[in-house]
């Protein structure tokens, strides 16, 4: 609790929570765009289509968002050349899982807002139907489980590189792949975490040509994609431990 | 008991051997002055110390216990350290700093004003260390390092950067650790006249090698003065001063006598006038801590 203190304390004036807030009032302001004209039928999957616009949004924005973060959370090291100093008195690991926790925080925060602001829009426009706990509960863990990991790697790289233009260029080109990965065939898609907001969506889309209209309907959670993202979760902060184990300073 | 000892010491980058064979003894309650040109090894061997970097071979003891990854932490807690250029948050104040590192060390927050007061920061403690100059950034590492008390404080170059007035300040504060903290204190320099101003021992280092280890004061007798003499005739004054028992060296075209009394002397050159020498000169000659470091590191580097 202490080292997260701590954390919280290096970054200081740096405003993390801010890039976090507006990064996600944009993801409102054009869902609330998106919502705008809803008929009948709309109002009628009010919830499924935010339960799809919301991946499909994350896809662009919470790489970036996660990348930001990482290296705001690094770069505070780098600049004063803190990890010298730091690693005489904390262990590697033990700054690593703090510096990331410290950023899963602000990943998990970032999907509660998300949460708050579906089940907001849905209230205003008057969406049909209860709120789906359940499905809320399936977005808001198959998220933050995405976000967290993605958040992983950009931590490692952040850590890695001094300048903090490589982690973000990198978060960058994941977030452009994991978009354009939702047009990619299934088993491609499945090769890239950052397709994986498309790939545990909830919500599947069918689009009618002839008569333009568009239906949302439920899909069962993908729980084996759930499980590969745990796996590659594992298996960076395996490999990240060994990383820094081995850095010299 | 030495606080630190390395036994064959050994760091490797890729095919060269930047520290070799390293066996240091840095005994309690003193100041250690680890002199070396730059590109020595100073700072290597003292990151290997505080664990920063993996010895290639060898051992390092602190305090009388072997040094490995899971002891290294705890040991840690009673070593201040400094290396290189200061660390620091620079969008955080002096305070905040040390807050951090008191907090990371689970020491009070009385402590930050103690090390701010010993390192003359007190009234700048709430501007951003950013807005400090590089010599109140390295009065602020040091007051990092002296946080909690430590016992052995590990210091690289400290006085880098700082104005002749600094050094002054930091090489007296230096000075009385040992005495008035009870601090063992090893400090690098490649500036021999900072060492010989600060260090009780010394241990220099050229080209990974450990050259020299002893108190200063062994350093500082091997600067004795000595009579050069040079005569036309040096084989047979060499001759007569062996019949004699004199020792002496031979140094070019001189005959080094050790330094005796006025009037000693003076019967010495009137016998060796007497049997033949043909003396063209003498001159008193002492070697001075310089000489000596260049001797013994061969290389003029950094002085």
């Amino acid at each position: 609790m202490r080292a997260l203190r701590i954390e919280f304390l290096k970054i200081r004036y740096k405003k993390i929570w801010l890039i976090v807030f507006s990064i996600i009032i944009v993801q409102g302001l054009w869902q609330l765009w998106a919502v705008r004209k809803m008929d009948a039928n709309d109002l009628v999957q009010g919830w499924m289509f935010c339960l799809y616009q919301f991946p499909v949004l994350n896809t662009i924005m919470m790489p970036i968002t996660a990348a930001v973060v990482a290296s705001r959370l690094c770069d505070v090291e780098h600049k004063g050349e803190m990890l010298k100093l730091l690693y005489t008195v904390i262990p590697e690991q033990k700054l690593f899982f703090t510096k990331f926790l410290c950023g899963a925080l602000f990943m998990t925060l970032a999907t509660i807002l998300q949460v708050f602001i579906i089940v907001t829009i849905g209230s205003i426009k008057g969406f049909v139907g209860s709120i789906p706990m359940d499905k809320m509960l399936y977005y808001f863990v198959f998220t933050v489980l995405i976000n967290v990991t993605i958040l992983l790697i950009q931590q490692l790289l952040s850590l890695h590189f001094k300048n903090q233009m490589i982690p973000i260029t990198i978060g960058l080109l994941g977030s452009f792949m994991g978009l354009f990965s939702l047009f990619f065939p299934e088993g491609i898609k499945r090769f890239l975490i950052w397709s994986y907001y498309g790939v545990l969506l909830l919500v599947g889309m069918d689009w009618n040509e002839k008569t333009r209209v568009t239906n949302y309907y439920y899909t069962s959670p993908d729980w084996i994609g759930f499980f590969v993202v745990i796996f590659v979760f594992v298996a960076v902060y395996a490999l990240s431990l060994v990383l820094i184990k081995r850095r010299e300073i | 008991m030495n606080i630190i000892t390395t036994n064959s010491l050994c760091k490797q980058y890729g095919t060269a051997l930047r520290v070799k064979d390293l066996d240091l003894r840095i005994p309690k309650q003193v100041v250690y002055g680890f002199l070396g040109p730059n590109g020595a090894g100073k700072s290597t061997t003292m990151k290997m110390i505080l664990g920063l970097a993996k010895p290639t071979k060898g051992s390092i003891q602190v305090f009388g216990k072997e040094v490995n990854a899971k002891n290294r932490i705890p040991i840690l807690k009673h070593v201040g350290a400094l290396i290189e250029s200061p660390s620091y948050y620079g969008h955080l104040s002096g305070a905040e700093n040390l807050k951090i590192i008191s907090m990371l060390k689970g020491l009070p927050d009385k402590e930050i004003d103690r090390v701010l007061k010993i390192v003359r920061l007190e009234n700048q403690k709430n501007k951003k260390v950013s807005q400090y100059s590089l010599g109140m950034k390295q009065r602020l590492g040091l007051a990092g390092a002296l946080l909690g008390n430590p016992k052995l404080l590990v210091l690289d170059e400290p006085t880098n950067g700082l104005d002749p007035a600094g050094i002054q300040e930091i090489r007296e504060l230096i000075r009385s650790l040992p005495e008035e903290y009870g601090m063992t204190v090893m400090v690098s320099s490649h500036l021999l006249s900072e060492i010989d101003q600060m260090a009780d021992h010394i241990g220099i280092i050229s080209k990974g090698e450990l050259v020299f280890q002893d108190s200063l004061s062994v350093l500082h007798k091997q600067s004795t003065q000595k009579i050069a003499i040079r005569t036309l005739n040096n084989q047979m004054v060499a001759k007569m001063l062996q019949e004699q028992g004199v020792s002496f060296q031979v140094q070019e075209d001189y005959l080094l006598l050790p330094k005796i009394a006025d009037q000693a002397l003076f019967e010495q050159i009137k016998t060796l006038l007497e049997k033949g020498a043909k003396i063209i000169r003498i001159e008193e000659r002492s070697k001075n801590l310089e000489d000596i470091f260049l001797e013994i590191t061969g290389t003029a580097v950094s002085l």
